[in-house]
C-alpha cells in the first residue's frame, strides 16, 4: 500500500466530494485484470486483500503479463443508507451499481475505470462477497442480468 | 433481487430533439408521456439533427415511489443524481451523454423537471456542452440583459421580482446559463420557479397566500413559477449586457460603482464547480467564456431600501442613461 498526498487549492465547495483525498493506493489482479486501487479508507484496502484469498488477485504487479488495466477509485462514505436495495444501470458505455441511496459505482469499460463511493454502513463482508464480485463482473463485460444478481 | 435498467438508445423508441439553455438535446425515451411532457421545450430548427447531448431516459412503469430524496456525487467524468432510489441520473460528460431512469410519476411532472431536473441536467452537464452556469438573476430590457449577481441572501430575487414589475422581462432569479453563438454572448433562463426566502413576505405580501416549501438544498422558501403563478413576463433568452452586483446598507444615496472585470471573474469562478483534471478541455472553453462575461461593464449598485425603492432607483439610472446605458 503507498500513500499519496494531492492537495487541491481553491475555496468552491466540493459538493459532488469529487475531490476527497484517497490517498491509499493498492495494486492488485482479478484474474486477468490489473488493477490500482485509490481510496481513502484502510479497510477497503483490507478487504481487497481478503479477497485475494480466493486466489483470483495477487498483490503486487509481479512482472504478469494483463489484458486489461482497470483504476478503481472509491470513496468511503461518511453518510448511511436509508435502504440497501441492489439496481444496476446499463448503458451502452457504463454499468453504474447503486446499493441503496448513498451508494453509487460506475464502471466503464473503455476508459478502464471504477468509480464511486460507499456508504458508510456497507460492511466489509458486503464489500467481499457481493460488491467486489459484482464489479468484477461488470469489468468483464457482464451481459446477461443473471450476472447482475448479487 | 436486484434491478437492472437497461437504457440502450436502440430499444428506446419515441425521439424528440430538445433546446435546453441554447444546447441542442437529442431525447430518446420508452415512453410518449415523457416526450408528451417536454413538449414545450421541442427545438424550432427540427430540421437540424445534430445534438450538443443525448438525453436517454427510460420510464419505470412497474414503480411509482414517491421518495425523492437528493443525492449527488461525481468522481471524473461521471455524476450521479438521485432522487430517491427509483430516479437515477448518470452524466457522462466526455461523452455528453446523460442516462436516466424515472418513475412515471416523475415523467408527468412538468413542475418537477422544469424547477429541478432540467437545471440539474444543464448545471452539470454546462462545461462539457459550452454553457457557463452563472450564479446570478437575469432581467431582460427589450432583449438587452441586466445580470444581478449576488450570494445567496444578497437580495437577488427579490429585487428582480420587484424589477419584473417595472416592465423587465424576468428570465431566472438564481442561475442563468450563459453561452456563445456566433461570437455574441447570450444568457438563458430554464423558467425555473423563483426562490424567495420566508422573510421576502414583508416586501411582498401576496406571498401570505403561498405555501413554504422545503428547497433541495434544505431550506425553506416560496418557490413560484414567474409566469403561472407570478404573472410575470417570461423570456427565455437574451444577450447579456450588464452585471450589477447588488449591495444594500447604510448608504445615504444609491449609487453605481463601477468594479473591475477581476472582480467579476473571480465571482463567476467562485460559483462554478471546480472541473476535475479530465475535464481539462472543457475547463478551458469555460475559462474563455468567463473572461468574455468579465469583459460586460460591471458595477455594485449600492442602496438602502426595499426592493421596490431598489428597483425604482436602478430604474432611474436606467433612464437616465448616464451610467449603464452609456
Amino acid at each position: 500500500v503507498t500513500i499519496q498526498r494531492p492537495g487541491r487549492q481553491t475555496n468552491v465547495p466540493d459538493l459532488l466530494r469529487r475531490f476527497t483525498r484517497t490517498p491509499l493506493r493498492f495494486n492488485f489482479r482479478i484474474r486477468e485484470t490489473q488493477v490500482l486501487l485509490e481510496t481513502n479508507d484502510s479497510r477497503l484496502v483490507a478487504v481487497t486483500a481478503s479477497f485475494g484469498s480466493e486466489e483470483t488477485l495477487h498483490s503486487g504487479l509481479g512482472g504478469h503479463a494483463y489484458k486489461r488495466q482497470f483504476h478503481w477509485k472509491l470513496v468511503r462514505e461518511d453518510e448511511l443508507s436509508h435502504d440497501t436495495n441492489f439496481s444496476i444501470v446499463v448503458t451502452d458505455d457504463l454499468f453504474v451499481v447503486f446499493r441503496g441511496d448513498k451508494t453509487v459505482i460506475s464502471v466503464d469499460r473503455s476508459l478502464g475505470e471504477v468509480l464511486g463511493f460507499v456508504a458508510a454502513d456497507v460492511s466489509d463482508e458486503e464489500m467481499r462477497t457481493q460488491m467486489f464480485p459484482l464489479l468484477a463482473r461488470c469489468c468483464d463485460g457482464a451481459s446477461s442480468d443473471q450476472q447482475f444478481h448479487v | 433481487m436486484t434491478r437492472v435498467s437497461s437504457i440502450r438508445p436502440h430499444t428506446l423508441h419515441w425521439h424528440a430533439l430538445l433546446s435546453f439553455a441554447g444546447a441542442r438535446c437529442g431525447l430518446l425515451t420508452n415512453s410518449p408521456e415523457l416526450v408528451s411532457t417536454l413538449i414545450g421545450w421541442r427545438r424550432d430548427d427540427a430540421a437540424e439533427p445534430a445534438c450538443d447531448f443525448t438525453l436517454n431516459v427510460v420510464v419505470d412503469h412497474t414503480d411509482n415511489g414517491a421518495d425523492r430524496r437528493p443525492f449527488f456525487r461525481g468522481l471524473h467524468h461521471i455524476v450521479t443524481a438521485s432522487f430517491g432510489e427509483s430516479n437515477v441520473f448518470v452524466f457522462d460528460l466526455l461523452r455528453s451523454t446523460v442516462s436516466a431512469v424515472v418513475t412515471k410519476t416523475v415523467a408527468r411532472d412538468i413542475v418537477f423537471w422544469e424547477g429541478t431536473l432540467l437545471p440539474l441536467i444543464v448545471g452539470v452537464l454546462g462545461a462539457a456542452i459550452r454553457i457557463l452556469p452563472v450564479h446570478c438573476a437575469c432581467l431582460s430590457v427589450k432583449g438587452d440583459g441586466l445580470l444581478l449577481a449576488g450570494a445567496s441572501g444578497s437580495g437577488k430575487s427579490t429585487l428582480s421580482l420587484a424589477l419584473a414589475h417595472h416592465d423587465l422581462s424576468f428570465i431566472s432569479d438564481d442561475w442563468t446559463y450563459v453561452s456563445s453563438v456566433e461570437d455574441r454572448l447570450v444568457a438563458h433562463g430554464m423558467s425555473a420557479p423563483i426562490k424567495l426566502l420566508p422573510d421576502s413576505v414583508q416586501h411582498f405580501p401576496s406571498l401570505m397566500s403561498q405555501q413554504l416549501t422545503r428547497t433541495l438544498n434544505g431550506e425553506l422558501a416560496y418557490e413560484l413559477h414567474p409566469q403561472k403563478e407570478m404573472r410575470l413576463a417570461v423570456d427565455r433568452v437574451c444577450q447579456p449586457r450588464w452585471l450589477v452586483f447588488p449591495e444594500r446598507g447604510e448608504f445615504s444615496e444609491s449609487a453605481l460603482i463601477p468594479v473591475p472585470r477581476y472582480h467579476t471573474r473571480a465571482y463567476v469562478e467562485a460559483n462554478v464547480e471546480v472541473l476535475p483534471l479530465q475535464l481539462v478541455k472543457a475547463e478551458q472553453e469555460r475559462k474563455g467564456l468567463i473572461e468574455r462575461l468579465a469583459e460586460l461593464p460591471a458595477w455594485r449598485f449600492r442602496y438602502d431600501g426595499t426592493p421596490q425603492f431598489a428597483a425604482r432607483e436602478l430604474m432611474r439610472l436606467l433612464e437616465t442613461g448616464k451610467e449603464i446605458f452609456a
